[in-house]
């Protein structure tokens, strides 16, 4: 387990380094620098600013200096937000987005399972189809076509809840509901076949023979075997919800992570857009290395010893 | 079960006539891989019909924007913003082709006759007074096209990736898969918003940036199948009469995982639209005069709560669209791969 925690960890490591470097010379391939905005300034004020930042220094120094104030944690500063620090300007960003996340990945999960398991335990009536068309439907619309929609027809003609904004819970549930559909449909899909292919094992079969009810086979027999596998899908769909999360911030005005770097991209302001992609990337690694982890720890049959795995 | 006894009675029993000239014969016509996978494709409704609808969206892709008599991108601002509105259709008025809009204070109005205007809009206008029929067409034309280049440049890069490392194995092959897993371990979505930073939006870096991380799953696939084929007779057989590797690759093994590169390239289409739309949606999308349907749909974000339809309508498009598609590379996959058949 040591080993092949140590071999993960120095994957990661390499994956953030490779992401880091790609992302600090794409940012200096791209034309126009972060001050052209700012038409009052003289060109030797614009040379000073841009000597404060350290942009004159050859790329290589640049590079250097980059690498290393982020292996300190220091992101750099924005150039966009009066010079606040990108760790600090993230950081102020990441609560909404968190509780956006979180939200929209329990809906998800407890939602999405809740379909799969009856779909299953009904298969071919009109409650399985019906779970397959809002899985199909939520598999293939993209999230911000939900958003929009929901915005509409929910908050501007109905009224039931705000249309926009970030102001307490209520302002929560549109977003959360738009975010949500896509682990919705993944973890019904997903559910729907495990379980399928759950019943159809001889154990269910011994423990149907012996008289235990519908509800212990189903629930207690057969639910907590056919979750096993839905845990990997947890990651990709997490990694999904970041993407989602841009456009639905956008759309619902959440100042959140995502909104500010749909921002960023607009106004060239480098150092956000680098942090947040290293966030993004982070996060990323970290939840497919916790999803791996965890896997091996819920399933017996899978439980990595002593290396012997690889 | 009890009861059953007395039904059986003794002509039940008689020898059957067996003709031994009779016995070897075939009594379906043999099918090949392609007739029975049409067989089991025409039994999954969902993915017919999805079919017929992808088929009359490719053709209206085409023909939609000829058939309005107004032109794309003419603007006429005295026509701005204006509902959508069909000949024969006005009258009927639960359906969204009336001419009305809505005010604030909830009252309707006939737009049309309102602004003393005597024209038909089949979709509307947005705000420049651009017909949105063949605005509309013309986005889901781009949007098809991206997806289509998109998909057929991972196949070529995921297959041709794919192949070599699964067919020349050893240390290349791990080499090969190590890059696969970095390559991997990047979010796509940072990898392709800071393609189109650096390319410029347009419709040519879209497709690159899509291409760059799009490939990767297609190599996998394609790799298990090479190592699976690697070692049988046929690919002996061809070795043994010569055939040089680039043969045994291409006509050979790729012929025989047809199946599968065809079920990751109709998956790969809709992810390919998702990202389209999504990256329009974001402002890195294409820019006007040219549109796809997720620009529409961003523009439509604008005046959402006046002008509903300019949203509305290339929101629907997309989702018909990536269902279609869904539905369509589901019943292929029921279809074709041989672990999916019951």
């Amino acid at each position: 387990m040591a080993k092949y925690l140590l071999q993960r960890f120095i994957y990661m490591i390499i994956t953030l380094f490779i992401v880091a470097s790609i992302t600090f010379f794409l940012m200096k391939l791209i034309p126009g620098s972060p001050f052209n905005t700012f038409q009052k300034l003289s060109v030797v004020q614009q040379n000073l600013l841009l000597e404060k930042y350290g942009l004159k220094d050859p790329l290589p120094v640049q590079y250097f200096n980059y690498m290393k104030s982020l292996v300190m944690g220091d992101l750099g500063v924005s150039f966009q937000f009066n010079n606040t620090p990108v760790t600090e300007l993230l950081g102020n960003r990441i609560g909404p987005s968190a509780i956006l996340g979180l939200q929209a990945m329990v809906l998800g999960a407890i939602v999405g399972i809740f379909l799969g398991t009856i779909s299953a335990l009904k298969q071919n009536t009109w409650i399985d189809y019906g779970s397959t068309f809002i899985a199909v439907i939520g598999k293939s619309i993209p999230s911000f076509i939900f958003a929009g929609l929901l915005q509409f027809y929910i908050a501007v003609k109905l009224g039931w809840f705000p249309v926009m904004l970030w102001k307490g819970p209520e302002y929560t549930v549109l977003p959360t509901i738009a975010l949500a559909m896509f682990p919705i449909s993944i973890a019904a899909r997903f559910m729907r076949t495990e379980m399928i292919d759950v019943l159809g094992s001889d154990y269910i079969t011994l423990a149907k023979a012996k008289g235990a009810s519908f509800w212990q086979i189903s629930v207690k027999h057969a639910l907590r075997n056919a979750l096993i596998p839905v845990v990997t899908v947890m990651g990709p769909l997490a990694v999904s919800l970041m993407t989602g999360s841009l456009v639905i911030e956008k759309i619902f005005g959440i100042p959140g992570i995502g909104e500010q770097f749909v921002k960023s991209i607009s106004t060239n302001d480098y150092p956000v857009i680098m942090g947040t992609n290293l966030l993004f990337a982070a996060l990323f690694v970290v939840i497919i290395l916790v999803v791996d982890i965890l896997y091996g720890i819920i399933d017996p049959r899978i439980r990595i010893s002593g290396g012997k795995a690889k | 079960m009890i009861n059953k006894e007395n039904t059986i009675s003794k002509d039940m029993f008689a020898p059957a006539h067996v003709d031994p000239s009779k016995s070897e014969k075939i009594a379906k016509p043999s099918l090949n891989f392609w007739q029975d996978s049409w067989f089991r494709v025409r039994k999954n409704k969902a993915a017919v019909v999805s079919m017929v609808i992808l088929v009359i969206l490719i053709i209206m892709a085409f023909v939609g924007p000829l058939l309005s008599p107004y032109a794309s991108d003419t603007q006429n601002t005295k026509h701005n913003n204006l509902p959508p509105r069909i000949q024969g259709l006005e009258d009927v008025h639960w359906l969204p082709f009336d001419g009305t809009l809505t005010r604030r204070d909830g009252a309707v109005y006939n737009a049309y006759e309102v602004r003393k205007i005597d024209a038909y809009y089949w979709f509307g206008t947005d705000n420049l007074g651009r017909d949105l029929f063949a605005r509309t067409w013309e986005g889901t034309q781009v949007s098809l096209f991206i997806a289509f280049m998109a998909a057929l440049i991972d196949m070529l890069i995921g297959v041709s990736y794919g192949a070599i490392s699964g067919y020349l194995g050893g240390r290349t092959d791990s080499i090969m898969q190590r890059i696969i897993e970095v390559i991997v371990g990047i979010p796509n979505l940072i990898v392709v918003v800071l393609m189109i930073i650096v390319l410029k939006p347009g419709i040519m870096p879209i497709i690159i940036a899509l291409s760059i991380t799009g490939w990767t799953s297609m190599a996998r696939v394609v790799r298990g199948q090479v190592l699976k084929f690697k070692g049988q007779e046929f690919v002996l057989a061809a070795k043994t009469l010569g055939a040089s590797d680039t043969s045994i690759i291409f006509k050979h093994m790729i012929p025989n995982m047809f199946g599968v590169i065809i079920i990751n390239t109709m998956f790969s289409i809709p992810s390919a639209i998702f990202f389209e739309a999504f990256l329009s949606f974001i402002g890195l999308g294409l820019q006007d005069p040219h549109s796809s349907l997720g620009t529409l749909v961003n523009d439509g974000f604008v005046s959402m709560i006046a002008f509903p339809y300019q949203m509305i309508i290339p929101s629907v498009m997309i989702a018909l669209i990536m269902v279609c598609f869904n539905l369509v590379a589901d019943g292929l996959r029921d279809a074709l791969d041989p672990k999916m058949r019951d």
